[in-house]
């Protein structure tokens, strides 16, 4: 069968199951365009900046576990997908990007719209494709799928120059696809299984860490499994937020610089830390020095460059946490930690996750209302800052792989496009954003998007006037001086209902209830302006280079005790 | 500390560029990068010596691992029992008086006289980099003109093939699907 490079290119897509791209046309990506004319299995959805082409694909595949699909064409297109590459590869989520180029003889003349984008993404890909000749493009795209999935998933960038794309272009999809020195190891070795199961039998204030690799692995029973088996408490990760329902008596929630202040404690007095999926960031470690120190750490990750990369390993284990768990879990007797967890229940009683705030409108009330009204069953998506922490600590996470953010790059102006494909993956419920009125500021163009696809997205502005986190580290580390962080806006209730999406007002805590049940209960997209208190910091923190023993308090809440 | 990692990558576009960004992102120093084909079809052979701290090239060799393209990686820093040679021209200054001096320095190295004129010789060494080092030293005094050194390439010595040792990923050559 022949095709043109462009038609092959969608065969390609749709032998992959793709049924969804986000994308942004131009003069080179044109014949990619106009042979989507003939696939109408494929749905194509026109963004509105190429940058939440790449986050609407990253979000849907964190939500579905499928490769998530973006097309841009050369030289600013592609530039403009950079950023969500980048936030798709710190945060290991699969994405193919699909990126025109101009006609491979011009290639290296600084033609219009040239731009060397391999070269640009080599440092944030998992690997990169320019094609240079018609018969590679087949074998590459189904490539690039198989790495972007397998292993540590990660995102693959396909440059096609546009030759290629308008030329002839012979169709074998091959059955089959391997790379020499590609084999990423799945099941760890046996004895290591019953070197870990030992260690875990010997210790007696095990602690497990679920990071963002649960979610990869897709290992949500397995976790639960293996948690209840070793009766030892969960404390998550942000990513790893959602790997355990809030509900379960195990799970503890998010350790780390704004983790909670019991997680950070069961992490630090633990004498085992079983690590699942998760990268030992510095955010989360604090001061390494003073990370665990009793600990031994079984480091279990598909990466081996990720173990022994910060904190070296008792016992490293490569492969899928999904498998390793479900051996693990196999080789143990049920243990019983009951001392070790009322242990834990005393940092949870000393140390509550109390609001002080006085103002009329705390934003950790927002937060709470939101869990309130949805019961915790939401599928959500956060942006970055004082938000973000406040979603993380006083939101309870009751459904599984229900919270999408961006954890490594910290990608201000994720949420809002990002939740264009959370929302793809979820379209029978509403989808909810919590954001700032910084990081929305960055990407709200998006809203025409969330029309244009009639999408039931609903959007909480945590509206504070200030690029609220900056601020609070300006507040403690750099003498009080708001330099560059109040941010002015617009109305953002007129500015929604500009682009034809209801919202309304709040500013006070007892509007709260009312308005997230408007909200809610809107079939369409709905928007929240919250005009919550300016000068509230996210407590408890952990400065950086101290112990996450050493976590700052509300200084308000001590104030108040007996 | 000085480490030696062999490496045996795919021969595709971008490879050199992959591999150059992990050391240079790390602020490693490398002395020497040799890349050549090897026995493999399509792959290459590749040699780099490298100064810098041990835990970190450790995890440097680690991330070299996951390059897609990259099919070996070894640091052979410890292997006592190999070769480690390199391959030197080097263009000195001569006049009639100095000329038999060159040539016995050239014979005494068992280097090799490549190229004749009246106020130069060219010189071909080959051998360990200390020793290459060592002839660069005698010649100094007559005036180098111009040197290139190709860098070392290493290789065991004994039954042991690179291709077959253990201890990373790799071994397992294919992974399909």
């Amino acid at each position: 069968m022949r095709y043109t490079g462009a038609e092959a290119l969608w065969e390609c897509l749709l032998r992959e199951g793709v049924d969804v791209v986000w994308a942004y046309p131009g003069g080179a990506a044109l014949p990619v365009f106009d042979a989507l004319a003939k696939y109408p299995q494929i749905h194509h959805v026109l963004v509105r900046h190429e940058q939440a082409a790449a986050h609407a694909a990253d979000g849907y595949a964190r939500a579905t576990g499928r490769v998530g699909v973006c097309v841009a064409t050369s030289g600013p297109g592609a530039t403009n997908l950079v950023t969500g590459i980048a936030t798709a590869m710190l945060d290991s989520v699969p994405v193919v990007a699909l990126t025109a180029q101009v006609a491979d003889a011009v290639i290296g003349t600084d033609a219009f719209q040239e731009i060397n984008i391999t070269g640009i993404t080599l440092p944030i890909t998992k690997h990169n494709y320019l094609v240079r000749q018609s018969r590679d493009l087949v074998r590459t795209l189904r490539e690039a799928f198989f790495l972007a999935r397998t292993g540590r998933p990660g995102p693959v960038l396909v440059d096609i120059p546009k030759d290629i794309l308008t030329g002839p272009c012979e169709f074998h999809y091959p059955e089959r696809v391997s790379r020499l020195g590609y084999r990423p190891v799945v099941r760890c070795a046996p004895y290591q299984v019953q070197r870990a199961a030992q260690a875990i039998a010997d210790a007696k204030r095990p602690v497990v860490l679920a990071g963002h690799g649960v979610h990869v692995a897709r290992a949500w029973e397995e976790l639960r499994c293996f948690a209840e088996r070793i009766n030892a408490p969960v404390v998550s990760t942000l990513l790893g937020l959602s790997a355990l329902s809030a509900d379960h008596p195990l799970c503890l929630g998010m350790a780390g610089m704004h983790g909670v202040a019991w997680a950070n404690l069961a992490v630090q007095n633990a004498d085992l830390l079983i690590a699942l999926g998760m990268r030992m960031d510095d955010r989360f470690t604090g001061s390494l020095p003073h990370f665990a120190p009793q600990a031994r750490l079984l480091h279990v990750d598909i990466d081996p460059a990720e173990i022994g990369k910060r904190v070296p390993a008792y016992l490293p284990m490569v492969g899928d946490v999904r498998f390793v768990l479900e051996a693990l879990t196999a080789a143990l007797p049920e243990l019983d930690h009951r001392d070790w967890l009322a242990q834990v229940e005393t940092y949870r009683v000393r140390h509550p996750l109390a609001v002080h705030a006085q103002g009329p409108l705390p934003p950790q009330e927002v937060i709470r209302a939101l869990y309130r009204t949805t019961g915790g069953e939401a599928v959500l998506v956060s942006d970055v800052g004082q938000h973000q922490m406040w979603v993380a600590q006083h939101y309870r996470f009751r459904r599984l792989n229900s919270f999408f953010t961006s954890g490594g790059l910290g990608t201000m102006g994720y949420s809002l496009p990002a939740a264009l494909g959370v929302q793809a993956a979820h379209p029978t419920e509403p989808v909810w954003v919590v954001v700032g009125d910084g990081s929305f500021q960055m990407n709200l163009q998006e809203l025409a998007t969330v029309v244009q696809e009639r999408l039931p997205l609903k959007v909480v502005i945590m509206n504070n006037g200030y690029l609220g986190m900056v601020r609070q580290w300006q507040e403690l580390f750099h003498g009080a001086r708001y330099i560059g962080t109040p941010i002015s806006g617009p109305d953002f209730v007129q500015l929604g209902q500009s682009f034809g999406i209801p919202g309304r007002r709040v500013g006070t805590t007892a509007e709260l209830e009312d308005a997230f049940a408007v909200a809610r209960e809107q079939d369409g997209p709905y928007l929240l302006d919250c005009r919550v208190d300016g000068d509230e910091n996210v407590y408890p923190m952990v400065q950086p280079g101290t112990s996450n023993t050493d976590f700052v308090e509300d200084p308000r809440g001590r104030a108040q005790e007996p | 500390m000085r480490h030696v990692l062999v490496a045996l990558v795919q021969d595709e576009p971008g490879m050199l560029a992959r591999m150059g960004n992990l050391f240079a992102r790390r602020g490693y120093n490398v002395e020497s990068f040799t890349a050549g084909a090897s026995e493999l079809p399509g792959v290459t052979r590749i040699t780099i010596v490298v100064e810098g701290p041990s835990m970190a090239l450790d995890q440097v060799a680690k991330q070299f691992r996951k390059l897609i393209g990259a099919v070996k990686v070894a640091d052979v820093t410890a292997d006592k029992d190999q070769l480690t040679h390199e391959m030197l021209l080097v263009k000195v200054g001569v006049n009639a008086k100095t000329r038999q001096e060159v040539v016995s320095l050239t014979d005494l190295f068992k280097a090799r006289i490549v190229d004749v004129s009246t106020t130069t010789l060219m010189l071909e060494a080959t051998g360990e980099p200390e020793k290459l080092d060592k002839f660069l030293e005698v010649l100094r005094p007559f005036g180098i003109k111009e040197q290139a050194r190709t860098g070392a390439v290493f290789m065991s010595r004994g039954a042991k093939v690179l291709n077959q040792r253990p201890g990373s990923a790799s071994d397992r050559k294919y992974l399909t699907e």
